[in-house]
């Protein structure tokens, strides 16, 4: 099989979720055939040849005032013309998020995310997880403890720092990177879609 | 207007002077128990950031504030034994006692009278004899105590003990080295504040204290006990201890800042703490802004007391804050013990949840690389 590549492009403002895309590209990193790599959300504009040659794209940042961080969005707007030539169509895409509040209209964040990757036509990847902490015998260290299969979601303590992150937002966040490499590698070898152009920008 | 100022510290000294060079209506006497030349602890150390209304209240002060400075602009934690250098936004370490000579100089040309070794016996003929009565004596305040029921204030002692020595050995980073014992974790918090000279103050929780057999040891015991643990960062330089060994920090939060004729400042008033190293600045912060209320209402005492809190109580719970954070990583430090160097030191840097990933990002950008590229500990453990 050929090698995939798949890249986290995230923002953070205080760590948190820079802490939380690093367990998306270790979950990412772990399936057979995937290279996963980290770009800031402010270098991927410069970065973009490793954003035309990724075979997935995974996308994060913090909820903040329920929707994704300004240092995203900069991003998301400036990909407008990618958007017109439509460069990315048929990459695989998935996205994670982190707020302080449990929910904090995270699922907002989410969504956004989902219609930014939609309108690049771009595949997209949810969670495959049961939903946790739902039951009596639930618990905060259940996987997908928030409920969450559009992304993954985080829940990090504000008076903390990144051992503020429950310890299973981690693991939820590592499962939805090695969903999106496996999705990515599926697709891949079922070589049917044409996902990597040659963009002259 | 008559102002008595009980406390020669840095906060007293500053609104001493900055009220006098407001003006000549103010007659300011100064009481000190100390001795003009006696201070506690060695040296002290300043985000560059907290310098800059320092420019802004008093120019000349600050220019002879950084001629007695040392700067630096990196810190170090070690853990595990691999040090981890980190760029950061600059700092300056200044020893204590040339702080107060230098803040005693630009008071007395002013006229302001400071009288040292005098311990106040009766705060309430101060209270009577003067238009106002400022306690900035410290975090055990007479005049905080002597009015326990006006201020009400809170006092919490901290679970770890601190230790405070100096050392010749020159630290290049304000360093942070966490060594595992077998007795438990001992911390040393580093830093210069001479070219000559720095602060070593070692910290560990009550358990690892008694595990190490520190309350049957003397002073030298304690301190020869320490030299060890550390040797590997002294390079062979003993440490030297003051008069005190061992202490427990207290937090101390009021919530009544004043009542008639009566005003706390400094650790007085607040306390933050040795770990996030800004109770000078916030106490010379609430000088400033108390200065600047007389400015604005005269000798309206009421509207001059109530301005001061209300623009000083935002600032103030911020960094009474942080510290409570940084307090609250120090004493679960076990949790994260598992972490890489690099992980680690990045926790300690987000310990406050106040670290701007963006701005790390400009001031450091090996280290950022280096954190994004150690694994995820989840990972590790599988």
């Amino acid at each position: 099989m050929t090698q995939i590549k798949v890249a986290i492009i995230y923002h953070s403002g205080l760590g948190h979720t820079a802490y939380q895309a690093k367990a998306v590209r270790d979950g990412a990193q772990s399936v057979e055939c995937s290279e996963a790599t980290l770009i800031f959300a402010g270098d991927a504009m410069d970065r973009r040849a490793e954003l035309h040659a990724s075979d997935a794209m995974i996308f994060g940042c913090p909820t903040y005032m329920g929707s994704a961080s300004a240092g995203f969005k900069e991003f998301m707007d400036a990909t407008s013309r990618i958007w017109l030539a439509q460069g990315w169509r048929n990459k695989v895409a998935g996205a994670f998020t982190n707020s302080g509040n449990q929910s904090g209209d995270k699922l907002s964040t989410l969504y956004q995310l989902m219609t930014f990757a939609m309108q690049h036509g771009m595949v997209w990847a949810g969670l495959d997880l049961p939903g946790g902490n739902n039951s009596t015998r639930g618990g905060t260290e259940d996987l997908n403890r928030l409920g969450s299969w559009v992304g993954a979601m985080a829940q990090s303590n504000t008076d903390q720092g990144i051992d503020g992150i429950e310890e299973s937002d981690l693991r939820t966040a590592y499962r939805l990177g090695a969903r999106v490499a496996q999705v990515a590698v599926a697709l891949n070898s079922a070589n049917t879609l044409d996902h990597k152009r040659s963009l002259p920008f | 207007m008559k102002i008595a100022i009980v406390g020669a510290g840095p906060s007293g000294l500053f609104l001493a002077k900055l009220l006098r060079r407001q003006s000549e209506r103010f007659e300011i006497d100064v009481f000190e128990q100390n001795a003009a030349d006696a201070t506690y602890g060695f040296g002290i150390g300043l985000l560059g950031s907290s310098l800059k209304f320092l420019k802004a209240a008093d120019e000349a002060l600050y220019e002879d504030v950084l001629k007695i400075s040392s700067k630096g602009d990196t810190m170090m934690v070690a853990h595990k034994g691999e040090q981890v250098v980190i760029g950061v936004d600059e700092s300056v370490g200044i020893e204590r006692i040339r702080l107060l000579n230098l803040l005693q100089d630009h008071c007395r040309p002013l006229g302001i009278n400071m009288t040292f070794e005098h311990r106040i016996e009766n705060i309430d003929t101060f209270k009577e004899d003067y238009d106002l009565v400022v306690g900035a004596d410290g975090v055990n305040s007479v005049v905080r105590n002597a009015y326990s029921d006006k201020f009400q204030s809170k006092v919490t002692p901290q679970k770890n003990k601190f230790a405070w020595y100096a050392t010749e050995k020159v630290f290049d980073h304000m360093s942070l080295i966490f060594e595992q014992t077998e007795y438990g974790m001992m911390i040393a918090h580093a830093y210069a504040y001479r070219q000559d000279r720095g602060g070593f103050v070692v910290e560990c929780d009550p358990e690892t204290w008694d595990r190490a057999g520190f309350p049957d040891m003397s002073n030298g015991e304690t301190r020869e006990f320490c030299e060890e643990i550390f040797s590997d960062y002294l390079d062979g330089h003993p440490l030297m201890s003051g008069e005190l060994t061992w202490f427990t920090p207290n937090i101390v939060r009021t919530p009544n800042w004043h009542f008639e004729n009566v005003v706390l400042i400094g650790d007085a008033l607040r306390t933050v703490h040795p770990s996030i190293g800004s109770g000078t600045r916030v106490g010379m912060r609430d000088a400033d802004i108390l200065s600047r209320a007389f400015e604005e209402h005269r000798d309206d005492l009421d509207a001059v007391l109530a301005t001061y809190k209300k623009n000083r109580l935002a600032g103030s719970d911020f960094f009474q804050k942080a510290a409570v954070q940084s307090i609250a990583w120090y004493e679960s430090i076990d949790s994260k013990l598992h972490f890489d160097p690099v992980t680690f030191a990045f926790s300690y840097m987000s310990r406050t949840g106040a670290i701007d990933y963006e701005r790390l990002r400009k001031t450091d950008m090996d280290f950022v690389r280096a954190f994004e590229a150690a694994p995820s500990p989840i990972s590790i453990q599988g």
